[in-house]
């Protein structure tokens, strides 16, 4: 998780990780390029309809909680990694 | 230190007291981020029953996998598009 925390493009992925992670990637940076080809890679990595819409809830939940956080200026919690709080990240 | 003011958990009161109790019993802790929302309860309680519900509920992507969707998600915030 480390590794996807630094550089998920090199780190140790299966392609449907990989499909994920860029889908996640491309919902985050720009969300409005998102297109029914994004969607049909999944498929292709075998994931459903059910799977496709978590995806996009938990992509879109993090974006969401991120804003929060650094709206208000969070603080980080003290000798836990970034993807151990529910937040994601902080200072 | 947050932008605004926070309640510690040991000054809270009413509904804000509860959602941090449930957040104790749940973790063993008040993340920060549920202490960020302490203005707002309501808030609070709507937006951790979706963090719930989205990480922790049934759904055909193992907990692995939403995990790494969130660290990747976060780790991308981090760029200026």
């Amino acid at each position: 998780m480390r590794r996807v925390a630094a550089d998920w493009r090199t780190a140790p992925l299966s392609p449907a990780d990989r499909a994920l992670a860029a889908y996640a990637d491309k919902l985050t940076c720009a969300p409005g390029a998102i297109a029914a080809g994004d969607v049909e890679d999944l498929r292709r990595h075998g994931f459903a309809d059910r799977a496709i819409h978590d995806a996009a809830q938990v992509a879109a939940y993090f974006n969401y909680i991120n804003r929060v956080a650094d709206g208000l200026g969070i603080d980080a919690e003290p000798g836990v990694e970034a993807w151990e709080r529910p937040g994601g990240r902080g200072r | 230190m947050p932008f605004i003011r926070t309640v510690p958990p040991g000054e809270a009161e009413g509904e804000l007291a509860r959602h941090y109790r449930a957040a104790l019993e749940r973790a063993g802790r008040v993340w920060n981020v549920v202490a960020l929302m302490s203005p707002s309860p309501r808030a609070l309680a709507a937006s951790m029953g979706l963090y719930r519900t989205l990480m922790h509920g049934a759904s055909p992507l193992s907990r692995g996998r939403r995990e790494m969707i969130a660290v990747v998600v976060s780790a991308t915030n981090h760029c200026v598009y």
